[in-house]
């Protein structure tokens, strides 16, 4: 369902995106308010005009602006900050008219606006920034980048579910490029697939975006060099678009190339002329170079690099084989065609870098003869060649020679990326060795930047030669100032572990991510230091990120184990001991605890020589594995996860095996209390809880502040695995192949449901109910047909997840309530996986089934088990987290964007706390009210009633505790924390209004379980 | 064969403490080119001299030293001459080192002995350096003058000295720097009359050094932080335009202008110490040495503004330990940078060819291995500085009847020599019962008995007549039969004594009193040689299987060969002093040849032995010259060994049969006396000696024939050892790296590889046609190893694709900054034929992954087979089984390596 305050609320938006360049003063602003609407098509028709005059007068725009809206060019980040500190109000008065304004709009453009549809109000990046005020010829010629048209059909169907446009997402492999506006502010544009980001420096925010088209991701950036206003986008579907990115504008059509570009570049045209632009685009198995004249050069080696040098005298791309140089002939500069050299290189070369050398005098005339080239190489050994001056080649027949580069050996693995500094007196290199090098190349003197957080993929250096941009390997931009080498802005994106494909030992990682269950716009996951690159590269994920969905931003990062970032850690054979690794993670209730369990085993070289066969290896190496399970409390003064507790080996072997800690399968929180419950591969259930130290002499100093809490197993449950195999003495031998072990909790944390998936045995799966008051087990087998790869409750049902169905148990009267076919059966085979998330605010569960990189998100409700919601997509959907406020749910993604399905209907949207006390109030009377359909069952109910009830009564009690600690004081709003919300960043980077006011109303109220917002509209 | 792989030696090595090239470039030569040198010395005070032979790297000699670690070397070349008949004579080479003391020592090369030492008053010479050569200039009358050398001291003293008149004097004090750090570490001359000198105060002065006044202080101003307050500059190096390049302790490269004294550029070569450096001879590169191994070269180039600047090119660890010397020769065919350090090994760089060439490490070891046995007796004899070290070799008996497993070796004796000087030779007698010590002013015999139930051998000294006593010797030999010791004395005279049993103990034997001095046949040597005497000092010695044959070489490849005449007589007077041959009458042989007769004028007596006397080979004058020295030469031992059962022409080698009552009989021997010859240049002939021609075998078998892993391995042989048994003729012939079998009893070149010959047999015809092929080969090496392939070379490609307008690919060859490889076409195609070669060898025999053999077709025999499994070895030397049934066991042979780390382990 489409309201009208939806498109208010966009459109009120899209305004302020249209207004945000704008120098703004309070007055300035409310006179444009009061003529907004009405002089929209003016508007467009004067930044037209201004756009066009822009061409002879750069400072012409700005004067036309100054006539259309904006009376005065205030100093701009004085204006930013004002800006953004009005936004929410401003947000506010403009929900009413835009509200009465859309009503009047035509319908078309409704439709158009619901296509471009969920607007994540979170993300201000995701923020279409269509240009209103494009001419109707580029209207045309250029696709409304939010208007997916095809999602827009698909979801009709269920009005009540909003999919935002995805956000966060990984750096393009692709040098960012320094760009400056007129006031000298400083930015930088990087692009990640989805869009073309402007980035400030100032405010490590991102400024304004650029989607690409729909279906299409952006391929590569150059910048004119002449109009360095325009920025040249490749997408992948062989076209290309200028945009304007100082007025976020679109300036002309899409161009089609002549294949995928790879990379792109633009030439400094000394004489004057336009510049031109070359491209090396991939087609029909080649990839071919194209420059103003036409094609230039085509070749079978894939270019992965271009550089154009010094009035297009050179052109350099880079191959992993060769280097491939053309030089312009002789003659008329514009037409003169190129001659072409390869130059093989022994080692794969990894990056390139060139600059050109004053020419040399030639003998005769004193006219100057072609200038020279140097050359920087960087190669998979990790040695970068200088070639000093490559002109030697280019001389007629017989002449050509070329001197043995300068090798400088530094880097241990290979150089990622290589780059003068802008007066060449400098070669700027990195790698994974996270250290930034400075070679001074008179003196061979080198300068390091050492410790940096992550693995170095690419450098640029402005022009201006005062600020390199470092893109590292945890997807994130450091701008650093050279002359101190200072951070200067940050631009992290979420560092969601890529899979590389083919990876040899590819372990198929489900992100160990959960949601902040206070502030729901959080987002932590484990993730990598950096990304893995090579096939090889083993990806495991030492460190914590902290999220925030809401803004797209980085929040934090910290390390949960021990790493190698910086140091080398070789093992003997020279293979590098990987860090552990962080597969399951989650916080307790109240938000103050976090669990983690980190993982270990030794690399496989290093046991080798102990095993016979492959097996034996695995056995091995899982003899020496390390498990830690590590319980981390938050410390709000520095604002890190600090680590209270650690439990060596949790859990033990399966078989008996007193070698080696056994895996632990499964990590929940308990929903009622502060609590967390595993379960390993010794079939033990394990129920953690705190505890106050009572010992004082042990308690540590400088902490005054409360006594010392410590985990410990509060209780143990060891689970017989299978109901007849129990008593079989060939249990005790033949080693549990169960490969996973799935756990849920109750929402009133009385009851936790255990499966246990063994593969390879045709065994009906049994599902053990715990009651983890008293620690009584009752299995039941027969909930599913095949193993059981999820369980989630959901009021008084079970939701199991298996293989090709999902079946939903009521519990309270035992009896199938719904089996839910996933795909046919063969379309699972292999490797399809099912992921269940339930979100008890609405009181609905989501599925998701990918298969071969395609995923499906189903939703449905909890009463009807009626799909409501139901979406496919070309990415596969790694996690799906529930948020708990009631909001629907989180996707990540693989490429690492995150989308939110919101439910805007929120049929039983439950307003009070008190909605979450019901239910277990509900499923008691349920299970009394219920007859027992046979003897086996009474038990069941019996105990599950208990447990519930019990549990319950203490879970209230305990969430009512917390309730009256929040209320002890008045909220004290603190003026920092409404900087907090309103100081972000420049206007045009705000977050929507919505989030924003539910933000203050965190503040001044309770906990967010209401949506006035939502509220106001229904 | 057997092989007793053993690693017992504990034979000592020491550092590579100072190099020296004879010269560093040909350039500048209006004379004849003297034979190029270098001398490596090292820790333990030996010189050792090396023949770099475009790229052979033959060790020469070893100038034995007294455990004084060696600083520095300097070669001087006296002024050309000119002789009557217009002639130049080049100036002998001379060659002078420093160690730890107030003294420059000169060393007479062809005695390996310091010549003489001048000492003025001065203190300990840290470093020293020779002039450069005087050339001579257009316009003016001067005069040739021989080079000075110029002597930098711990006290800052710097003094010059003279050569002239091959004399060695101290000149005067140049000038003298007070103060407490004023150590002159180095010290070069910047041209004829300016010498640059590095300080411990980091500061380098220059002078002038014909008036002795301070030309300009320069200091290396502030050190990098954390460094302590004044660098050491450790070396200071000028380079052709006169700029000078220094290396200082914090691994800080500097160049000066060598017009204005100024520093030019610093680069930061090394982490640490840089020690040395050398520069080439066109004055565009450098390189330097660091104390952690590294070494780094720098080149010229043209900076961003046409400035020209230095640059570190590269670098490369080439070395475990430090890098403490280096030295260069940079000419047009060679161009290579020697370096040695602390791990013993002498690396070979090529220096203009960097990068495109590998680098080849020398071998560390003695080259004339410094190991003999007694092979009857089970002996194995290993000797240095002043100690023998004997050890007995159990049989390894493979059957399991023995009840307890013996040692499988035993040190018997250790014999201690009380002489000044170290050992240069000794010798086994075959039966073990005899052992001959040589230093060069002594030569010591001692007689070893087995005692009854002691392991350990009783050792007896014996008297040696006093004239050969006191000699020395170079190289000394027993004979077969353990009755002669031969021993070639540092002038280069051969000398011979009979040793027989003492007639008063028998159990005791006794070295006759009477010493006989061979004599050489007079050669002129070439004009040109600038080594005179040293060339013609022999250097190896070798008797016949049947011990009636003497052969001696010398380095310039003359072979002398004496023969033995008459029977062995009991009866006959032990010596007999007979007059002058001619005068007694020539038999049937006696046919002097006249040149050796006349010679031997005026030494007028024959000394007879038992009826024997030695006398020069009528056929000696037809043996030819080698091309180069012997390195191995042995007689084809015949057929039959001593412990054959038929003897079908060969002697067996004992006289007892044969009791001729005749006085002194002139009869010669019998049979013939194939020697076998395997020079530096690894020429292959074998001579007939008593025929004076080549033998039938190398007619057939010329250089040529030889299987190309062999003739391609690049270390030099050491050493041979024959395996013969009734149907084959094996020669089993090992360098420091290598162990390669030749079956010399059939043709090399009827079997094998058809695919070999026929290449060979496109170049011309001749004996040293392979050497001609093969140097030519090697003239496009600079000296160093080979060619890198160009896959693997790291760095500037050889050939660049161009596309031309049509799409396709040419290839475009870039030519080297020297326009060289004119014929590299011919030498690619030739290197890509020898890789198939060796590529269908490989496929042949692939189940020996790491011996390459060919079969021969008609014995199902392998012709060759070569391994490098041993390394590096240090000698390789025969046994025999000494229980009675014996025949045809397979050849028995003690391996001795010594790997560097052993080395070094021990020596720290």
């Amino acid at each position: 369902m489409a309201t009208s305050n939806d498109v208010a609320r966009r459109t009120g938006s899209k305004r302020k995106h249209e207004s945000h360049e704008e120098p703004s003063a309070e007055t300035a602003k409310k006179a444009r308010r009061s003529n907004k609407h009405e002089s929209s098509p003016p508007q467009t028709t004067d930044a037209e005009r201004a756009y066009a005059k822009k061409r002879e007068r750069k400072q012409a725009r700005r004067r036309t602006k100054h006539t259309t809206s904006i009376p005065s060019k205030a100093d701009k980040t004085d204006h930013e900050e004002q800006a953004t500190k009005q936004q929410a109000s401003r947000e506010r008065g403009e929900v009413q008219p835009a509200s009465q304004r859309a009503a009047e709009k035509k319908a078309r453009r409704v439709a158009k606006r619901q296509g471009k549809g969920g607007v994540m109000p979170d993300a201000p990046s995701a923020q279409p920034v269509p240009a209103p005020v494009a001419s109707p010829v580029q209207r045309i010629a250029r696709t409304p980048p939010s208007a997916r048209s095809e999602e827009a059909e698909e979801r009709r169907p269920f009005p009540n579910w909003t999919l935002s446009t995805p956000s966060a997402g990984r750096f393009l492999d692709h040098d960012s490029i320094f760009v400056q506006d007129e006031s000298g502010d400083e930015y930088l544009l990087a692009a990640n697939e989805r869009e073309v980001q402007l980035l400030s420096l100032q405010s490590s925010l991102v400024v304004r975006t650029h989607p690409a088209p729909v279906g299409h991701s952006v391929a590569c950036l150059a910048v004119d060099e002449q109009h360095d206003n325009v920025v040249r986008v490749a997408y992948s579907d062989e076209t290309t678009s200028l945009w304007d990115w100082t007025i976020d504008e679109q300036v002309e059509g899409r161009l089609t190339a002549n294949g995928a570009v790879r990379a792109m570049a633009h030439a400094r045209m000394q004489s004057g002329e336009r510049s031109a632009l070359y491209y090396i685009a991939h087609s029909g198995g080649q990839d071919a170079i194209y420059g103003q004249q036409g094609l230039l050069h085509s070749t079978k080696e894939q270019l992965q690099a271009i550089l154009v040098l010094g009035d297009a005298e050179y052109i350099l791309a880079r191959s992993q084989a060769a280097l491939t140089i053309g030089v312009r002939k002789e003659g008329d500069r514009s037409k003169a065609g190129y001659t072409w050299f390869e130059l093989p290189l022994a080692v794969a070369s990894t990056c390139l870098d060139a600059r050109l050398l004053p020419a040399p005098l030639s003998g005769k005339k004193g006219a100057k003869g072609r200038p020279g080239l140097r050359l920087a190489i960087g190669n998979d050994n990790g040695e970068i060649h200088l070639f000093d001056n490559v002109s030697s080649l280019f001389p007629r027949e017989g002449q050509r020679s070329l001197p043995p580069p300068r090798i400088l050996h530094w880097h241990r693995d290979a150089v990622s990326s290589v780059k003068f500094s802008q007066d060449g007196n400098y070669l700027i290199s990195g790698g994974n060795e996270t250290v930034l090098v400075i070679w001074q190349l008179e003196t061979g003197k080198k300068q390091y930047l050492p410790h940096l957080t992550s693995a170095i993929e690419r450098i640029v250096v402005n022009s201006e030669g005062n600020r390199y941009a470092v893109h590292m390997g945890d997807n994130s931009i450091m701008v650093l100032n050279t002359s101190e080498l200072k951070p200067v802005a940050n631009f992290a994106g979420l560092q969601m572990l890529s899979h590389v494909e083919q990876s040899k030992e590819m372990v198929c990682h489900t992100p160990a991510a959960t949601l902040h269950p206070q502030d729901p716009s959080q987002l932590l996951l484990s993730v990598p230091a950096s990304q893995p690159k090579l096939a090889s590269d083993i990806g495991v994920r030492p460190f914590l990120q902290t999220f925030d969905i809401r803004n797209s931003r980085h929040i934090t990062r910290q390390a949960l184990t021990r790493n190698n970032v910086t140091d080398l850690n070789l093992g003997p054979g020279g293979i590098p001991v990987l860090p552990p690794d962080v597969d399951l993670l989650a916080i307790s209730v109240d938000g103050t605890w976090l669990a983690t369990v980190d993982e270990w085993m030794p690399p496989a070289s290093d046991v080798e020589h102990l095993a016979s066969t492959g097996a034996d290896l695995e056995l091995q190496r899982q003899n020496r594995r390390e498990v830690y399970l590590k319980f981390w409390s938050w410390d709000n003064d520095q604002a890190l996860w600090t680590l209270t507790t650690r439990m060596d080996s949790p859990h033990a072997r399966s078989n008996g095996d007193i070698m080696g800690p056994g895996k632990v399968f499964a990590l929940v929180s308990d929903p009622s209390t502060k609590g967390f419950a595993t379960i390993g591969e010794d079939s033990c259930i394990k129920l953690w809880r705190p505890r106050k130290r009572t010992s004082q002499s042990a308690a540590p100093k400088g902490k005054s502040d409360g006594p010392v809490v410590e985990w410990e197993c509060k209780r143990e449950v060891q689970l017989v695995s299978d109901n007849e195999r129990a008593d079989s003495p060939m249990n005790a031998v033949i080693p549990s192949s169960s490969t996973s072990r799935s756990l849920a909790y109750s929402a009133d944390g009385s009851m936790l449901a255990v499966a246990q998936a063994s593969s390879g045995t045709d065994d009906i799966p049994v599902v053990h109910f715990l009651h983890t008051f008293n620690g009584d087990v009752v299995s039941k087998p027969g909930l599913a047909a095949t193993e059981v790869t999820g369980l989630g409750c959901l009021d008084r049902y079970l939701i199991v997840v298996s293989h090709p169905a999902v079946y939903v148990w009521d519990l309270v009267t035992d009896t199938l309530k719904r089996k839910l076919k996933l795909r046919s059966p063969e379309e699972l085979v292999g490797t399809g996986t099912t992921l269940l998330a339930i979100n008890e605010g609405d009181s609905t569960f989501a599925l998701v089934t990918s298969q071969l990189g395609n995923s499906k998100v189903k939703v449905y409700d909890a009463h009807q088990f009626k799909s409501q919601y139901e979406q496919s997509f070309d990415t596969a959907v790694e996690c799906i987290l529930a948020d708990k406020g009631a909001r629907g749910y989180t996707l990540l993604f693989a490429d690492a964007t995150i989308r939110t399905l919101l439910s805007s209907a929120t049929p039983q949207a439950r307003l009070e706390s008190e909605a979450k006390t019901e239910l277990p109030v509900a499923a008691r009377q349920s299970l009394h009210a219920n007859d027992p359909a046979d003897g086996g069952r009474v038990e069941l109910d019996v105990n599950m009633a208990e447990a519930l009830g019990s549990a319950n009564a203490d879970g209230y009690q305990l969430r009512k505790s917390v309730v009256e600690d929040q209320e002890d004081d008045r909220p004290v709003v603190r003026p920092e924390q409404l900087a907090g919300i309103f100081d972000i960043g420049q206007s045009f980077a705000m977050p929507p209004v919505k989030d924003m006011f539910r933000a203050v109303v965190e503040l001044y109220g309770r906990k967010p379980y209401m949506q006035p917002e939502r509220e106001a509209s229904v | 064969m057997d092989v007793h792989r053993s690693r017992f030696v504990p034979y000592p090595a020491s550092a590579i403490s100072a190099l020296a090239f004879s010269r560093s470039s040909d350039s500048g030569y209006t004379g004849p080119l003297p034979a190029l040198k270098l001398a490596i010395g090292r820790a333990n005070g030996n010189i050792e001299i090396w023949d770099p032979q475009k790229g052979l790297w033959v060790q020469e000699a070893i100038l034995l030293g007294n455990n004084i670690s060696i600083d520095a070397l300097a070669w001087t070349q006296d002024p050309d001459e000119k002789d009557a008949e217009g002639h130049v004579l080049p100036g002998q080479q001379r060659l002078f080192s420093i160690a730890s003391s107030a003294a420059i020592t000169e060393w007479n090369l062809a005695t390996g002995q310091p010549k003489r030492r001048s000492t003025g008053n001065f203190s300990e010479v840290w470093c020293f350096a020779a002039q450069p050569r005087w050339k001579p200039q257009k316009n003016s009358e001067e005069e040739a003058r021989a080079q000075e050398l110029i002597a930098g001291c711990g006290d800052g003293t710097i003094v010059l000295l003279s050569t002239t008149d091959d004399d060695l004097q101290f000149k005067r004090f140049l000038a003298r720097v007070s103060g407490k750090k004023a150590r002159c570490m180095c010290i070069t001359y910047q041209n004829r009359d300016r010498v640059v000198a590095g300080f411990a105060d980091s500061m380098i002065r220059i002078y002038d050094t014909r008036n002795g006044s301070l030309l300009r202080t320069m200091s290396l101003g502030v050190s990098i932080p954390g460094a302590p307050k004044s660098a050491l500059v450790w070396q200071v190096k000028c380079l052709p335009n006169g700029d000078i390049v220094s290396g200082d302790s914090n691994g800080e490269v500097k160049f000066w202008d060598g017009r204005t004294y100024s520093l030019v550029q610093r680069i930061s070569g090394h982490e640490s110490d840089c020690l040395d450096l050398i520069v080439s001879s066109d004055g565009r590169t450098v390189m330097s040495g660091s104390i952690d191994g590294r070494m780094a070269i720098y080149r010229q180039s043209t900076g961003d503004q046409g400035r020209k600047s230095w640059a570190r090119s590269s670098h490369r660890r080439v070395h475990s330990g430090e890098v403490k010397a280096m030295a260069a020769f940079d000419s047009k065919g060679m161009s290579v940078v020697v370096s040695g350090g602390s791990d013993l090994t002498p690396m070979v760089q090529p220096l203009r060819e960097y990068g495109k060439e590998n680098l080849r490490a020398l071998p560390a070891l003695p080259q004339q291995p410094p190991v003999a046995s007694a092979p009857k007796a089970r002996l194995v004899a290993s000797w240095w500085e002043k100690s023998i070290y004997v050890w007995r070799i159990t049989k390894q008996s493979t059957v399991d009847s023995v009840p307890e497993p013996q040692r499988p070796r035993k040190l018997v004796a250790r014999i201690g020599l009380d002489t000044k000087d170290n050992i240069q030779s000794a010798s086994l007698a075959f039966d073990g019962r005899l052992l001959a010590a040589a230093t060069t002013t002594e030569v010591k015999v001692f007689q070893l008995r087995k005692r009854m139930e002691l392991d350990a051998l009783a050792v007896r000294k014996l008297a040696v007549p006093g004239d050969f006593a006191t000699l020395g010797a170079h190289v000394i030999e027993f004979s077969p039969d353990g009755e002669w010791l031969a021993g070639a004395t540092p002038e280069g005279e051969v000398h011979v004594v009979r040793i027989t049993h003492d007639t008063e103990n028998p159990k005791h034997l006794q070295v006759l009193s009477k010493a006989v001095e061979l004599e050489r046949q007079h050669r002129s040597v070439q004009p040109s040689s600038a080594f005179k005497a040293y060339e013609r000092t022999v250097n190896r010695l070798t008797f016949a299987p049947d011990s009636s044959v003497l052969v001696a070489a010398d380095r310039a490849g003359y072979l002398d060969s004496w023969i033995l005449e008459g029977h062995e007589d009991p009866t006959a007077p032990a010596i007999d002093i007979a007059k002058h041959e001619s005068k007694v009458g020539s038999s049937d042989a006696g046919s002097d040849s006249g040149s050796s007769s006349d010679s031997s004028d005026e030494d007028d007596s024959n000394i007879i032995f038992f009826g024997q006397h030695w006398t020069d080979n009528p056929a000696a004058h037809l043996l030819p010259k080698l091309d180069s020295q012997a390195l191995v030469m042995t007689f084809r031992p015949s057929r039959l060994r001593q412990n054959g059962q038929s003897m079908v022409n060969g002697n067996p080698g004992i006289h007892s049969t044969r009791n001729n009552p005749h006085a002194h009989s002139h009869e010669l021997p019998r049979g013939e006396h194939r020697l076998w010859v395997l020079t530096a240049k690894h020429e292959m002939f074998e001579f007939d000696v008593l025929a004076g021609r080549l033998s039938d075998w190398s007619r057939r078998n010329p250089t040529a024939t030889l299987p190309d892993d062999i003739s391609k391995i690049r270390d030099r042989v050491m050493g041979a050892v024959w395996d013969v048994e009734a149907q084959r003729q094996r020669l089993w012939l090992y360098g420091s790296s290598f162990v390669c079998m030749l079956n010399v009893g059939v043709d090399l070149a009827d079997s094998g590889h058809p695919q070999a010959l026929t290449k060979r047999r496109r170049k011309p015809k001749g004996d040293s046609e392979g050497y001609e092929s093969d140097r030519k080969r090697r003239k496009l090496e600079s000296g160093a190893g080979g060619k890198v392939a160009s896959a693997l070379r790291n760095g500037a490609p050889e050939i660049v694709k161009r596309h031309e307008e049509d799409g396709a690919l040419t290839d475009v060859k870039l030519n080297g900054q020297e326009k060289l490889t004119q014929d590299s076409d011919n030498d690619d195609d030739e290197d890509d034929e020898r890789m198939d070669l060796q590529l269908t060898r490989i496929r042949n025999g692939g189940n020996d992954s790491d011996a390459l053999s060919a079969v021969a077709k008609s014995t199902g025999e392998r012709q060759w087979w070569c391994t490098f499994k041993y390394r590096p070895i240090l000698g390789m030397v025969p046994l025999e089984d000494d229980s009675d049934a014996t025949d045809g066991g397979p050849l028995e042979v003690v391996l001795i390596e010594r790997p560097v780390w052993d080395v070094q382990n021990q020596s720290s």
